[in-house]
């Protein structure tokens, strides 16, 4: 036959030094758990923060140069004219004015301030009246040196010489 | 077990008389009027005996079979919880058992598959018992019926029903052989030894049961507390 385990005694409630003791148990575990993933909160953040700093140190070190800024579109233009503003070529001009010989006549002048080089078409009718009009080019001048570069006769008469002179800048 | 230092309290309540008792030996017996100043007197005296250190002493209460009353009760389908089988069963007690409502009451097993027996006691006597105990100063650590003490032995023993006679109740009980209650009944006031067999064969003749294996045992007044003891030994 079965046991029968009745009882009537009231069943012992927790006195309320219990209570208040699990009660405050209960805060301090929960004040525990709280600060405890406030802490975790801070460290993730302090984590993330080095992170960052260590990825844009990172990138600043295999970062590439970075190319010198294109320079403005009238610079061109601009240092172009400096050029020849700063080529000597009254030198040339007055040089030519200044010499002239029979059977040597220039047919056309042109500075080239990007070389530095001045070139001078003439024509002559022989080689010894071409040699005197170079010499009496270069005789006087300082800095300015004539040089013959190309002379030719032409089949059907006449005969045309290239000469050159190296501009100085001044 | 409690003990108060290596001294058991027992206190033994009916529904006319009760008694103390103190490791074991009688500290008193006497006849009262109502439950509850009965309580105040046993208690008190119990504290008078055993309650001189700062905890409170705890004391054992048995109470007799007409303060706790038995019945089979279902099976009850339908019901969710314990809380529900508790009402209803509160509901069943004082037409299964003659106690005046609202009463308490305890089961050890849901009815919902077999038949639960129930234990049923009028609330307001469980009330005065504690209210008592707290006016003395002493802790009631167990309020069970002294049938049921009785029974356990049998329990261990053998089967068949038990007849257990205190002093102002007869309590049968029985159970089939897979252990499902059969019945479970206190007569209030008790037959007389001359009603008794009588009672038994009409009593088991209806229920199936054979009088001849029942087995009986009987609180007296001047051994309470060995016979109780007794059984202890032989439940433990």
């Amino acid at each position: 036959m079965k046991r029968v385990r009745a009882d009537f005694a009231p069943r012992r409630r927790p006195s309320r030094a219990l209570w208040l003791a699990l009660a405050v148990l209960a805060a301090g575990a929960f004040t525990a758990v709280a600060f405890v993933a406030y802490r975790f909160e801070e460290l993730a953040q302090q984590r993330a923060a080095l992170e960052s700093a260590a990825a844009e140190r990172r990138v600043a070190a295999t970062v590439v140069p970075t190319k010198p800024p294109a320079p403005p579109p009238y610079e061109r233009s601009a240092r172009e004219m400096l050029a020849e503003h700063r080529m000597a070529w009254p030198q040339v001009l007055t040089a030519l004015e200044a010499t002239a010989l029979v059977g040597v006549t220039p047919m056309s002048v042109e500075m080239a301030a990007s070389d530095g080089v001045a070139r001078v078409e003439v024509s002559f009718t022989d080689h010894a009246r071409l040699l005197e009009y170079l010499e009496a080019l270069n005789a006087g001048q300082g800095d300015l040196r004539w040089v013959l570069v190309q002379a030719q006769t032409q089949p059907a008469g006449g005969s045309v010489a290239v000469l050159h002179a190296r501009m100085s800048k001044q | 077990m409690w003990s108060v230092g290596s001294k058991p309290v027992d206190v033994y309540l009916g529904l006319a008389e009760g008694g103390l008792a103190v490791a074991g030996r009688p500290e008193g017996w006497a006849p009262h009027v109502d439950v509850e100043s009965a309580a105040k007197h046993w208690f008190a005296h119990a504290r008078s005996l055993v309650g001189r250190g700062l905890r409170r002493p705890g004391v054992r209460v048995w109470l007799s079979g007409a303060l706790t009353r038995p019945f089979v009760w279902g099976p009850v389908q339908g019901l969710a919880g314990w809380r529900e089988v508790e009402l209803a069963a509160q509901a069943a007690a004082p037409d299964a058992t003659g106690l005046a409502a609202p009463c308490a009451v305890s089961l050890d097993e849901l009815p919902s598959a077999a038949a639960a027996l129930v234990v049923a006691m009028e609330q307001h006597v469980v009330a005065s018992i504690v209210a008592a105990a707290n006016e003395a100063g002493v802790r009631v650590v167990s309020m069970r019926p002294w049938w049921a003490l009785a029974l356990e032995r049998q329990a261990r023993e053998a089967a068949g029903p038990i007849v257990i006679r205190d002093t102002d109740a007869l309590t049968v009980l029985a159970a089939s052989d897979d252990d499902v209650w059969r019945l479970a009944h206190s007569y209030v006031p008790p037959p007389s030894e001359d009603q008794t067999p009588s009672l038994l064969d009409r009593l088991f003749l209806s229920a199936n049961l054979e009088r001849g294996a029942a087995r009986h045992v009987a609180l007296t007044r001047d051994d309470w507390p060995g016979i109780t003891a007794r059984l202890e030994e032989a439940a433990a």
